[in-house]
């Protein structure tokens, strides 16, 4: 058994087989760093916990492919700082399978809206001046067609 | 400034509580997939972490949408102007230059021309900005000029792809689709694409031409489909020789060789092989080959290696009438090839020509699936023949009407002659297709298996299509008591 800890203090035990889905995680036991516990300190508590569900549930349930496809849709119900949060600590642990579903959420939630509307969603706030914002549209113009 | 967007965001805010239909049905047409919870008033009121991620993140993001769309993220903040601009993976669709909203006339309108003029222009200017002036590497090419539009265009669309090769691209996968143009088509595809060392998977699809040089050198290809291309060798007629040791599968569809002399398919690696082209003088050399689609007409590949670990063999004949004998003769030798197979159909062929030469035909010890649709048989006795070579023969298909020589006898039950192994042992599933009512040669065959079927679980007769009526009730009846050796087989009429 692997021991985590994540950033807020919590610790979490986990089987070593199952832990290495996380290649940041397999490096360090093959580097021998994983004495007593690892630390992952750019992962908090809540995310961390969430983590570990996702690459459990994908560890014992490796040839359901029906069963993984609803698993991973109802995983990505979550509001929106939740996703990042996953996605960022899906990036430093290296979890590919659980960075990309992220990832294609994020896409799929973009995916057939205006760019006014995308803004809004994510609070992305528009810095262009008028006049580079017309230059650019002119510039990709086919893209905004 | 109009664009700045509201300080809090409230739940009403997502368009499905809002908007009324008549609004909502206009701007899209499908409902939002709101995978999103509503944010409450204190929640992501002041955080863009969306921009925050790092640029490798949000590649990844972008890269499940098409690039016209992340192409029009570059306006959401500066942080984004340039972030589609290094997208490893390029995808566009020329669909898209036809299907915009902004067209809503019909081709004999006046502006239609016009309007599509302007788009063409823009498009070219936006891949031009994306393949020609960028520094960062790209993985990916997709794009697909199925529409007809750049017809004109067939210089600016090679210059493309030249730049594409020079910046180090594993896949391109670009089909093409041009009107008018010189016979062989316009040379869209530059040559250089045989021979580049980055590439993974190459795929082209077109009514264009690609001049070949002597030696297709793609060191780290895995995936190669030609379709409809033509190939130009140079007029010396030379060997086309092959130098992709890691080419795992390879599609050669409807593409014409023009000056091209022999063509040796040297590819050690290659399991899965698709060849439906028109060329004579091909040999293959392939060892490792697991799955071979084979459509033929008038001159047959040859094979310097008897495939060992194929498992699946397609064979289509295209000829309309008898083999000629030169070609019956090697078609047979490419059967004789394919003894190790598990998998067998053999579309169009000829059976008794292919059984002829009975003293080339191997024995199929791992054949299990045997499928004769369009299958000349001719006389009961050559589809006894290929029972008798194939003694693990497990499922069975064929056709019964058009399929037989009907005027040859019908003696199935010779006297105490022995049935084929396959039948007493592992035949347990035999399709027969197009039977018809009024010739005792079905009922005769179907009879002969189910007597001496011994591990028949299922015999499936379908009644002939041309026929106007279905099944009669006498002729189900008949069927039904016929005497069965496996008193589990169940008997489907369909």
């Amino acid at each position: 058994m692997i021991v985590l800890n994540s950033s807020d203090g919590a610790t979490f035990e986990v089987e070593e087989s199952v832990a290495v889905q996380s290649q940041t995680i397999k490096h360090m036991i093959e580097d021998n760093c994983a004495d007593t516990s690892i630390p992952l300190p750019n992962v908090n508590g809540v995310t961390l916990a969430r983590v570990l569900e996702y690459i459990k549930k994908h560890a014992e349930a490796k040839d359901d492919e029906e069963g993984l496809k609803s698993f991973d849709a109802e995983f990505v119900k979550v509001d929106q700082a939740s996703l990042f949060e996953i996605i960022l600590a899906a990036n430093y642990l290296d979890i590919k399978g659980l960075l990309d579903l992220t990832c294609q959420t994020v896409a799929d939630q973009i995916k057939d809206l205006t760019v006014e509307e995308v803004r809004a969603i994510f609070n992305i706030m528009n810095d262009f001046t008028p006049e580079e914002e017309a230059k650019l549209r002119n510039d990709h113009a086919w893209a905004f067609e | 400034m109009a664009e700045r967007n509201p300080k809090c965001l409230k739940a009403s805010f997502f368009p499905q509580h809002d908007q009324n239909p008549s609004e909502k049905s206009a701007m899209r047409t499908e409902p939002i997939k709101a995978n999103l919870s509503p944010a409450s008033a204190d929640d992501n009121c002041k955080e863009d972490r969306f921009s925050a991620l790092p640029d490798h993140i949000l590649f990844n993001i972008l890269s499940f949408l098409r690039t016209k769309e992340a192409a029009s993220t570059s306006i959401l903040s500066t942080r984004w102007r340039y972030i589609f601009l290094d997208l490893p993976k390029i995808d566009l669709d020329d669909y898209e230059l036809v299907n915009t909203r902004r067209f809503r006339g019909d081709e004999s309108d006046d502006c239609y021309h016009d309007v599509m003029g302007e788009l063409e222009e823009k498009f070219i200017d936006f891949v031009d900005r994306l393949v020609m002036h960028r520094e960062s590497p790209l993985s990916e090419f997709h794009f697909s000029c199925g529409c007809g539009c750049l017809t004109d265009q067939t210089i600016v669309v090679r210059s493309w792809l030249s730049s594409v090769l020079s910046r180090n691209v594993q896949v391109i996968d670009v089909r093409v689709k041009f009107y008018g143009g010189e016979f062989w088509g316009p040379e869209v595809f530059p040559s250089e694409i045989l021979t580049c060392e980055t590439l993974v998977v190459l795929k082209l699809d077109g009514n264009v031409s690609l001049k070949v040089p002597k030696l297709l050198c793609l060191p780290n290809l895995r995936v190669l489909h030609l379709d409809t291309l033509t190939l130009l060798g140079d007029s010396t007629g030379s060997t086309l020789k092959w130098n992709c040791p890691l080419l795992d599968d390879l599609r050669i569809d409807l593409v014409i060789f023009c000056d091209v002399g022999l063509v040796d398919i040297n590819l050690p690696s290659l399991t899965k092989l698709v060849w439906a082209s028109e060329k004579d003088k091909v040999v293959l050399n392939t060892p490792k080959l697991e799955c071979l689609e084979y459509r033929f007409y008038e001159s047959i590949l040859s094979s310097n290696c008897k495939f060992k670990f194929l498992t699946k063999a397609d064979l289509r004949c295209e000829y309309p009438d008898a083999l000629p004998e030169h070609l019956a003769h090697e078609l047979c030798q490419l059967f004789g090839q394919l003894c190790n197979v598990k998998h067998l159909d053999l579309r169009g062929c000829s059976l008794e020509s292919l059984l002829r030469e009975d003293h080339l035909l191997p024995e199929f010890l791992n054949l299990t699936h045997l499928v004769l649709k369009w299958t000349w048989i001719g006389s009961w006795k050559f589809l006894e023949i290929l029972l008798w070579s194939a003694p693990n023969l497990e499922m069975l298909v064929f056709e019964l009407m058009r399929q037989f020589d009907m005027a040859s006898g019908i003696h199935l039950h010779c006297g105490a002659k022995e049935k084929p192994h396959c039948l007493s042992q592992h035949l347990r599933e035999v399709k027969i297709m197009e039977f018809v009512e009024s010739h005792q040669l079905g009922f005769e065959i179907v009879s002969y298996f189910l007597k001496h079927g011994a591990g028949l679980q299922k015999m499936t007769i379908y009644h002939s299509r041309t026929s106007p009526t279905k099944w009669s009730s006498s002729t189900r009846k008949k069927l039904m008591e016929l005497s069965r050796c496996s008193r589990n087989c169940e008997i489907v009429l369909i």
